[in-house]
């Protein structure tokens, strides 16, 4: 019974992933952005891509909302071709800064953490 | 559901009058900004990978969505505001159904509230000091903020009229410490709630 209810707690590991994923939305977001405007669902798809970031698709717009209104991005309505709008999102220099210090501190931090695992990695295998 | 149905319309329309119903008492332009975005997620992604169905599937549950929004305003006025009374609004707003959110608000509410019997005894003091201080009660060894004179004989006072400076930096300390709870305790449920698949 007891080895049940213990099977059904989340996996602790997982918890650990979600919230370390969680604690890089911000900066994937912002890296997402670094190369031009992107509206909502480019941004997700990119992160979905290249950083393995899956949002449930509703998560991401409260979130640009937030990002905008700390003076990070900037939004524009662009009119398409295909008949209906886009909101476009972009960096603002706020926002360019933010994303600098941010991705210094993550390739620091990944670095170096990564000098610490490099045995634990080779000999886990 | 065809793409362009009737009822894939219907369906739209049903589900950006939920996200209204949430959004209710938020500022007509912010809300119309949000309903034209999420319509124009659902046509882009719809037109993209597959029916309106399945879009208005992936954005969640309206309701939710709405909450979302709701939160990051509640966050945006408790950081932009120095009042109590937001700090407070803030988490009755977010306390969710947890009894930990309910522990919060209760606490905050006592920070706040010792914080103004502080500063309220401070002022007094300088009006009525004879009858206001930290008394100890002979035997006694937990002193009392009391208004109401010495209470039984051989009471002691312990601060003088250094009450007045005291209890205005306490009053001071005590509204920032619950401040800065409160702003912890509401991003922290608001990040809480941030749906991540891995």
């Amino acid at each position: 019974m007891a080895s049940a209810m213990r099977q059904q707690e989340p996996d602790p590991v997982d918890k650990w992933e979600v919230q370390l994923r969680k604690g890089c939305l911000e900066l994937a977001i912002l890296g997402s952005l670094w190369g031009g405007r992107q509206y909502g669902l480019e941004i997700l798809r990119r992160l979905e891509r290249d950083s393995e970031l899956v949002l449930s698709e509703g998560t991401v717009y409260p979130l640009l909302a937030r990002l905008k209104s700390d003076g990070l991005l900037d939004s524009e309505w662009v009119e398409t071709e295909s008949g209906h709008p886009r909101k476009y999102y972009r960096l603002t220099a706020s926002g360019r800064r933010r994303a600098v210090q941010m991705g210094r501190l993550w390739a620091r931090f990944s670095a170096s953490l990564g000098e610490l695992l490099t045995p634990l990695l080779k000999e886990g295998r | 559901m065809n793409s362009h149905s009737p009822a894939a319309d219907a369906a739209v329309e049903r589900y950006l009058e939920r996200i209204r119903e949430g959004l209710r008492g938020m500022p007509r332009s912010e809300v119309d900004d949000i309903v034209r975005e999420l319509r124009a997620h659902v046509e882009e992604r719809s037109e993209a990978e597959g029916d309106r169905e399945s879009a208005l599937r992936s954005l969640g549950d309206p309701a939710e969505l709405a909450r979302q929004y709701r939160k990051e305003r509640v966050v945006r006025r408790v950081e932009c505001s120095r009042s109590p009374l937001a700090v407070l609004h803030g988490l009755l707003l977010l306390r969710g159904r947890s009894v930990a959110g309910w522990a919060a608000l209760l606490l905050a509410g006592l920070g706040y509230a010792w914080a103004i019997a502080l500063a309220a005894a401070a002022v007094d003091k300088v009006f009525e000091p004879r009858d206001v201080g930290l008394w100890l009660d002979p035997g006694g060894w937990l002193p009392r903020l009391r208004v109401d004179g010495p209470g039984p004989p051989g009471t002691r006072e312990l601060l003088g009229w250094w009450l007045v400076p005291l209890g205005l930096v306490a009053c001071a300390v005590l509204v920032s410490l619950t401040r800065r709870f409160g702003l912890w305790w509401i991003h922290r449920s608001r990040d809480r709630r941030a749906s991540i698949t891995t």
